[in-house]
C-alpha cells in the first residue's frame, strides 16, 4: 500500500487544496517543518512562508501567511489565515506593490519592515521559483 | 366603474412592477447561492478551529486561565453587536433582528446593566436614530464585499474593548441559518468564551489524542482563541448575509405572485368594462334605428 497523507489547505474564505500527497513541508513558527507518513499527532503555528507538497509525480507550491497546522492519523490539515497557490501569483505585480509600499513607508520615516511587506516578499520569493 | 383606459394603464404599471420584482428575485437567488457556497467553504474551518481548542483544553489545565475566558462575576457593561442588512425590501429580516435585540436590551437594563450597541447595517442605524437610541459604534454592512479581513478587524476591536475592561460581556445578535430554508434571529454570548461549552462537546468524542504542540500549548492557545473569535464572527456575517438574500428572495417572490394575481383580476375588470361599453353602444344603435324606422 502506498504511504499517502491526506492533505487539505483551508482558509476561512475557501478550500485551497485537497488531495493525497507523499510529503509536505510547511513554514512553521520558527523554521520549516516536514511531514511524512505516520507523523506523530502535532499542532503547530505557521509563520509567513511557503508550503511545498510532494506527490508521486508532481509538486505544488503555496504561500502561507500565518495560521495553524494539524496532523493526526495521516490527515494533514493546514488552517491558514491566508494562502495562495503559486499559480495565482504574479511576480511583476508583486514587485510593483512592494516598491510602492516601501516608498510610502520610507517617506513616512518607517524603516522597519511592515508585516505587509514581509507577506508580499514571501509571495514574490515563491513566484520567482 | 373605472373607465377602460384607466384600467389598462393600471395593468401596465402593475406589469412593470412585476418585472422589477421578478428581476430582484433572480438577483437575490444568485447572491444567495454565492453566499451559500462561501458559507459551506468556511464551515470546515470553523469546526477545525474549535476542535483544536478542545484538544488544547483537554491537554492541560493551565490554558484555561486565559483572559478571554475570565468571566466577570458581576457584569455591569454589556456590548451587543447587531448584524443586519443595509437595505429593505426583504420582509421582516431586519425588523426581527432589531426586535430581538431590543427585547434583550430591555431585559438587561431591567437587571441594572448598562448596554452599549455596536450596530452594523444602514437599516438598523436609521431605526436607532429614529428612536433616539444612542449607539456606541455603527457601520454599514459590506454585504458581498465582506472578507475575512473585515471580520478580523471588527473582532480585534471588540476583543480590545473586552480586554481593556471597557465592557464585561459581548453578545452578538444576528440571524442564524438553521438550514437553507430556516433562519432565526439569535443572540449568543461571544465573550468571555464559555470554556465549558467547548469542553462538553469533547466528552462525547472520547478518543483524545495526545498532541505535540509547537512551540508550546500556551502560545498556540493565545493565538487560536482570537482566531476562533474572528472565524466565529466571519460566519455570523455570512449567515446574516445569506438570510438577508433568502428573505429578500421570498419577499420578492410574494410580490411577483401578488402582481400576477392583480393583473389577472384587472384584466377581468377590463374585459367587463369593454363588454359593457359595447353593449351600451349596441343598445344605442338599435334604439336609434328603431326610432328612425
Amino acid at each position: 500500500m502506498e504511504k499517502l497523507i491526506n492533505c487539505s489547505i483551508l482558509t476561512p474564505e475557501r478550500l485551497i487544496y485537497e488531495g493525497n500527497i507523499n510529503s509536505a513541508i510547511v513554514q512553521a513558527d520558527d523554521g520549516e517543518m516536514g511531514f511524512l507518513y505516520n507523523h506523530a499527532p502535532l499542532v503547530s503555528r505557521l509563520g509567513i512562508g511557503e508550503i511545498r507538497l510532494t506527490m508521486a509525480n508532481a509538486e505544488r507550491f503555496f504561500v502561507v501567511e500565518g495560521g495553524l497546522v494539524e496532523i493526526n492519523a495521516n490527515k494533514l490539515i493546514i488552517l491558514a489565515e491566508n494562502a495562495i497557490p503559486k499559480e495565482e501569483l504574479n511576480a511583476a505585480e508583486l514587485e510593483q506593490k512592494i516598491s510602492e509600499l516601501e516608498k510610502t513607508s520610507s517617506e513616512a520615516g518607517q524603516y522597519a519592515l511592515s508585516p505587509e511587506t514581509v507577506k508580499l516578499r514571501a509571495r514574490l520569493k515563491l513566484s520567482k521559483k | 366603474m373605472a373607465n377602460q383606459r384607466d384600467i389598462k394603464q393600471r395593468i401596465k404599471s402593475v406589469g412593470n412592477t412585476r418585472k422589477i420584482t421578478s428581476t430582484m428575485e433572480m438577483v437575490s437567488t444568485a447572491k444567495m447561492k454565492k453566499m451559500q457556497t462561501r458559507l459551506e467553504q468556511s464551515k470546515p474551518y470553523e469546526e477545525k478551529v474549535s476542535e483544536i481548542i478542545k484538544n488544547l483544553i483537554s491537554s492541560g489545565s493551565e490554558t484555561a486561565d486565559h483572559p478571554l475566558f475570565s468571566a466577570n462575576n458581576n457584569p455591569r457593561k454589556i456590548l451587543i453587536l447587531q448584524i443586519t442588512g443595509n437595505r429593505g425590501l426583504c420582509g421582516s429580516f431586519n425588523t426581527k433582528v432589531i426586535e430581538n435585540t431590543v427585547n434583550f436590551q430591555d431585559k438587561m437594563i431591567e437587571s441594572e446593566k448598562e448596554v452599549l450597541l455596536y450596530v452594523i447595517g444602514k437599516k438598523a442605524i436609521s431605526y436607532y436614530n429614529f428612536v433616539n437610541q444612542e449607539m456606541m459604534k455603527s457601520g454599514a454592512n459590506l454585504e458581498d464585499k465582506f472578507s475575512f479581513e473585515d471580520a478580523s478587524r471588527i473582532s480585534d476591536e471588540i476583543t480590545g474593548y473586552f480586554l481593556n475592561g471597557e465592557v464585561d460581556e459581548v453578545y452578538v445578535s444576528y440571524t442564524k441559518v438553521n438550514s437553507s430554508v430556516n433562519q432565526q434571529p439569535e443572540i449568543f454570548k461571544l465573550l468571555p468564551i464559555a470554556s465549558d461549552k467547548l469542553q462538553n462537546k469533547s466528552t462525547k468524542n472520547e478518543l483524545v489524542t495526545d498532541y505535540i504542540f509547537e512551540p508550546d500549548p500556551q502560545n498556540i492557545f493565545s493565538y487560536v482563541l482570537p482566531l476562533y473569535l474572528k472565524v466565529k464572527l466571519y460566519t455570523c456575517f455570512l449567515e446574516s448575509a445569506f438570510s438577508e438574500q433568502f428573505a429578500r428572495r421570498v419577499a420578492m417572490k410574494n410580490a411577483t405572485d401578488a402582481a400576477k394575481d392583480m393583473i389577472s383580476e384587472l384584466s377581468i375588470t377590463y374585459n367587463r368594462a369593454r363588454q359593457d361599453k359595447i353593449t351600451t353602444e349596441l343598445t344605442e344603435i338599435i334604439g336609434g334605428a328603431a326610432a328612425l324606422g
